[in-house]
């Protein structure tokens, strides 16, 4: 069983070695935008998961793992080859936690057998502007969050604020892809109609 | 069909590779025939650098012509400091005119501590220390242009100039173009190196994993931009993909040993 598309983002810390302890990327959070086309219909999924100063470092890494376990038939990223795929074989690989920096991994090769397609490659590839730049200028609403929010939103446990950011990203990587086929009006209606629901909110 | 048992020569992967190509004038023949190659004098040179450390590819895209400040010798003095920098130098048709032609104006400069380059120009054909391509795709049989190889495989070459609108660009000064010309066949050039050494080991991870670092750096770029060619070619778009595939993998590959790993410190600690 395959699902149709799903949209992912992450964001991700990198802490510099200190003292024995070697430098680590931390998977701090994760959003999905899942969206299924049935008969007819489209149908959304958004969920999100956080990790915070407290919790245990691979809680969203396991999460993540989960949520690839049924891999979809596209999987939509934003710099895919030089940023989140590399952020997460980083995260995985310096990973206290191997048995799910592993099984991750093994979830995220599977998924490798989708079409995985990188959005920033029509607004640029690498040299793309910043994601909130280019959804500011297809004039969508986007929720920014700076490194060093992000950091401080991870050191005092605010799990909102990353998994609204992350889910606004997903959202409009979905939507940015959208924009960038022909054809779609239909598709960009119906996700229209679908953000201005309650169930746009972001699932815990 | 009994596959073949004959092991991959000369095929490890080469932690740093530059593909160079050069661009040269000469005095013409009455004859319109090609000039011997001692009479050519070097007015560009190209390179691309390409560097593997633990599957991570980086790239080092430059090119010279011989215009303002820049002259042969510093042509000359940057071929040799870059190739004693590399595992393996790689060029079309490289052994039999680009590295004579470089020595040569070496000699004519008085250049004569330039061990890299006068080693690279006396490496035996068939030794295959220098990777010249025009040799290798044609099992050094009759050897065919770079192009007829890079249009068959889907790499671009000579997108905006040809090795014969050289001569006129430089009476016409135009010297920036035919440093643009000369970096792409260089490009061109190292993309033809991973694609046959990756035909080569039996291995599409040492074609396609530098492929997209290559597409990478030329996005990311600026003075790179009339290279976006290769980032568009068919044999990038089928890469990219698998590229990624191919990271994921190797860490896979990886994080599975350490795992093994860790199992057998266990044993051993409860054992």
């Amino acid at each position: 069983m395959t699902i149709d598309t799903v949209a992912l983002s992450t964001a991700w810390i990198h802490q510099p070695a200190r003292g024995k302890r070697p430098a680590r990327t931390l998977l701090v959070g994760a959003a999905t935008l899942t969206c299924r086309y049935r008969f007819g219909s489209l149908g959304f999924d958004l969920a999100a998961h956080s990790t915070t100063v407290t919790d245990d470092p691979a809680e969203t890494m396991a999460w993540l793992a989960d949520w690839l376990h049924i891999p979809p038939e596209r999987l939509l990223l934003w710099r895919a080859e030089d940023i989140v795929v590399p952020s997460l074989i980083s995260a995985c690989q310096t990973a206290r936690d191997t048995i799910t920096a592993a099984k991750l991994l093994r979830e995220l090769d599977l998924s490798m057998d989708s079409e995985v397609i990188d959005v920033a490659e029509s607004h640029g590839g690498s040299a793309a502007s910043s994601f909130d730049a280019v959804a500011h200028g297809a004039g969508l609403p986007f929720r920014p969050m700076t490194l060093t929010s992000l950091g401080e939103a991870h050191r005092t446990g605010c799990h909102g604020a990353i998994r609204k950011h992350l889910a606004s990203r997903a959202v409009n990587t979905w939507r940015l892809w959208l924009n960038s086929r022909g054809g779609a009006e239909s598709l960009i209606a119906a996700t229209d109609a679908w953000v201005a629901t309650p169930d746009a909110e972001v699932r815990p | 069909m009994r596959a073949s048992s004959r092991l991959p020569d000369r095929v490890r992967t080469p932690s740093t590779i530059l593909a160079y190509d050069i661009e040269t004038i000469a005095p013409r023949l009455k004859d319109g025939s090609f000039p011997p190659w001692p009479t050519h004098r070097p007015v560009a040179i190209g390179f691309a650098e390409a560097r593997n450390r633990g599957g991570d590819w980086t790239f080092d895209i430059e090119a010279m012509v011989v215009a303002g400040d820049t002259s042969e010798a510093d042509l000359v003095r940057a071929a040799d400091q870059r190739m004693a920098k590399v595992d393996t130098v790689t060029s079309f048709n490289g052994a039999q005119f680009d590295a004579l032609v470089l020595r040569l104006a070496a000699q004519r400069e008085r250049l004569w501590e330039l061990k890299a380059l006068a080693g690279h120009a006396a490496t035996p054909r068939y030794s295959g220390e220098h990777a010249d391509l025009a040799d290798l795709y044609a099992s050094f049989g009759r050897k065919v242009g770079l192009a007829a190889i890079c249009d068959q495989i889907g790499i671009p070459v000579k997108t905006d100039v040809a090795g014969s609108d050289v001569a006129a660009l430089w009476q016409a000064g135009e010297a920036e173009r035919i440093r643009l010309y000369v970096m792409e066949d260089a490009v061109a050039t190292m993309c033809l190196y991973l694609a046959w050494s990756a035909s080569r080991a039996g291995d599409e991870a040492l074609v396609t994993r530098p492929m997209a670092a290559l597409a990478r750096h030329i996005q990311a770029m600026r003075d790179l931009q009339h290279l976006h060619a290769f980032i568009d070619c068919a044999l990038m778009r089928w890469c990219r993909p698998r590229a990624l595939r191919a990271d994921v993998a190797a860490a896979l590959e990886q994080i599975t040993a350490k795992l093994r790993r860790e199992e057998d410190e266990r044993a051993f600690a409860t054992a």
